[in-house]
């Protein structure tokens, strides 16, 4: 039948299938990529559930991996997945004050769990290696038998684990189910990482590596030189060769000269407000502050005194293109100037600027962080990035469960869903949308849909 | 000292691509989305033609694709791996309730802009015409066709991405060519493209 096939008939559809086919667009096309982009988290959450099966223990089954499923991504209903869910022993608690923790933690009652935030200033020279692991008390994350949570960032924060602003070029990869590594090529990076399930994350920006177990800290990058300031908790510094330092609460760490910028994350910073201290350490409107018997280990002729706050607060090396820039000087804007600032750089095509400052509005705790997910989720959907609109729509009901701004965040997930083709999954965001919010006009326009 | 940021190398291989992709690397996935794009692109235009909702059927197959990535054992060509996605999700897209409400001019702006006006306006007049036949034609010999007539494709090559034997894709092809023989019968414009008189 082959030679029935009339070649020159091809070449002439071919022809003018080259000429009247549609093609994209370079716009379109850089959605495109960025709504792949936007699936690296997703990719990630399973890359890590995978390997937690693979790991020995007890294996999941299907239902028992759709429950692990729908917890990580924040998915299910608090019915759908009761407390007694059998988990236990694949996922296990986090090692530092989780015993008491229910199978399906919310966010805001992590109370138990650490706060880590660290700001990072890369003009890019050396590698920086910024880890954080379980707990307070530190944690055995080199047990290979340790059983972390998988758990991986998302482009608009650490999922359930805390939130990450970045300005600037940042690539994310997880070689494990247990470990991410974000990995800073330009700009700044700051990190709220409550509870990492015995996780470490790590940030690559220079020389040197910290492995931190378990507090606020920052790490500050001028030209060649490196600093590590500790807010409260227990930082673990190794640099090159050089022996690991242990740093506590209030100790700074300096190599290649000192660093004006380096100082422990404020602890009236709002992104942190929400999540309880990771120590004991009184809570100080200082942002500065040492504790009693602090230190400052550095290797140049003039170490500061030990403790000392930082000559200068602000001026992180690209702190002035970052929304997050100077996130502990006093004369940070105002959440409803953020937002404002945002929909203008939305409006002026500064997309990327803008889902920043987006994100760094939805960190807060109040209806303007809800307003701020929503908004950005509704203005990813209009703009013709489905994928990227439920991700910012997700965000907002794992921020948000009981929002007031639930409806209309359900009401995008199912469109957005929709668009990409899940039908699962929009049917999943309207039953909800019906279930809790019946009488909104979002419930109203499902059932139009209809 | 700022050099070092060139440690940053692009992967060598779509292997490697692969594998990187598979543990949630961002930049592996992009890779490999702008490396398939291009074909992505060209196989979904000409299987379904112009379209409201192009670019979010690319997009659909990207986040398929990334999906199925689990899935990739490297026993086929990796972009054949993704021709089949691309084939399904045409595929879906050519059902009813999908299309009909899915079909429409082609905007200006998916037109190459490569082409001159004149040439682009009868091209898209040609394809417009063409697709409107070939939606009278069942799904399976209309990919089949149009991977073959529109993507310049060997019956091996979209027995490959639509899981079949290449007789059987001959066949398909046989049948919807004879098919729109027939439809050209009563249709003189579709006549003059299909016989090559369409200028």
């Amino acid at each position: 039948m082959a030679d029935r096939l009339d070649t020159a008939l091809q070449t002439r559809l071919a022809r003018l299938a080259d000429d009247g086919a549609p093609a994209l667009d370079d716009a379109a096309r850089r959605r495109v990529l960025e709504a792949v982009r936007a699936e690296a988290p997703e990719v990630r959450r399973e890359a890590g559930l995978a390997a937690l099966a693979e790991r020995g223990g007890p294996s999941l089954d299907e239902a028992a991996r759709a429950r692990v499923l729908a917890v990580v991504r924040g998915d299910a209903a608090p019915a759908e997945v009761p407390a007694e869910a059998p988990l236990d022993g694949v996922v296990e608690a986090p090692a530092a004050a989780a015993g008491d923790r229910p199978a399906r933690p919310r966010r805001r009652r992590w109370a138990a769990g650490f706060a880590a935030a660290l700001g990072v200033a890369a003009a890019a020279s050396a590698l920086a290696w910024v880890g954080a692991s379980d707990g307070p008390s530190g944690g055995s994350s080199a047990d290979g038998a340790r059983a972390c949570e998988a758990w991986a960032p998302a482009d608009e924060g650490l999922g359930r684990r805390g939130e990450m602003t970045t300005v600037g070029e940042l690539t994310v990869s997880a070689p494990d189910g247990c470990t991410t590594e974000l990995s800073l090529l330009d700009g700044r990076v700051d990190v709220h990482a409550r509870d990492l399930g015995g996780g470490v994350l790590r940030v690559r920006a220079g020389a040197a590596q910290v492995e931190v177990r378990g507090t606020r800290f920052s790490v500050s990058r001028e030209g060649g030189a490196v600093a590590v300031a500790v807010r409260e908790g227990h930082v673990v510094v190794s640099n090159g060769d050089e022996p690991e330092v242990h740093l506590r609460g209030g100790d700074r760490w300096e190599r290649g000269g000192p660093v004006a910028t380096a100082q422990p994350p404020a602890l009236d910073d709002p992104r942190l407000a929400s999540a309880e201290p990771a120590s004991a350490e009184p809570a100080s409107a200082e942002p500065t502050s040492a504790q009693p018997g602090a230190r400052t280990l550095v290797d140049g002729p003039a170490p500061p005194v030990a403790g000392e706050p930082a000559p200068r607060p602000v001026g992180v090396a690209g702190a002035e293109r970052g929304p997050v820039a100077g996130r502990s000087a006093p004369s940070a804007p105002e959440p409803g100037a953020t937002l404002r600032e945002a929909e203008r750089r939305w409006r002026a095509g500064e997309r990327d600027r803008a889902r920043a400052l987006f994100r760094q509005v939805g960190l807060g705790e109040d209806t303007l962080a809800e307003a701020a997910w929503v908004r950005l989720a509704r203005h990813e959907l209009q703009a013709g990035s489905p994928a990227r609109a439920r991700q910012a729509a997700r965000s907002h009901r794992r921020r948000f469960p009981r929002g007031r701004l639930g409806a209309e965040a359900l009401w995008i997930l199912a469109q957005s869903a929709r668009r990409l083709g899940d039908a699962g999954g929009a049917d999943r965001a309207v039953d909800e949308l019906r279930a809790r919010y019946p009488d909104s006009p979002q419930a109203r326009a499902a059932e139009r849909a209809e | 000292m700022p050099a070092q940021l060139r440690l940053v190398a692009p992967p060598a291989s779509t292997e490697d691509l692969v594998a990187r992709a598979r543990g949630g690397d961002a930049d592996a996935l992009e890779a490999l989305a702008r490396q398939e794009l291009p074909r992505v692109e060209r196989l979904l235009g000409r299987i379904l033609g112009p379209r409201s909702d192009f670019e979010d059927l690319v997009q659909t197959v990207f986040l398929e694709l990334i999906k199925s990535l689990p899935r990739y054992r490297g026993e086929s060509r990796f972009s054949t791996f993704v021709g089949g996605i691309t084939v399904r999700v045409a595929r879906r897209a050519l059902r009813p309730s999908a299309y009909e409400a899915r079909r429409a001019e082609m905007p200006e702006g998916l037109l190459s802009p490569d082409q001159s006006p004149e040439g682009q306006a009868r091209a898209r007049v040609a394809m417009g015409r063409l697709h409107a036949a070939l939606d009278r034609i069942a799904p399976k010999k209309r990919v089949a066709f149009t991977l073959w007539a529109l993507a310049e494709m060997t019956p091996s090559e979209i027995g490959e991405l639509v899981d079949a034997n290449p007789n059987t894709v001959r066949a398909r092809i046989f049948h919807a060519r004879q098919e729109l023989k027939a439809l050209a019968q009563a249709d003189p414009a579709l006549r003059e493209i299909l016989e090559g008189r369409d200028g």
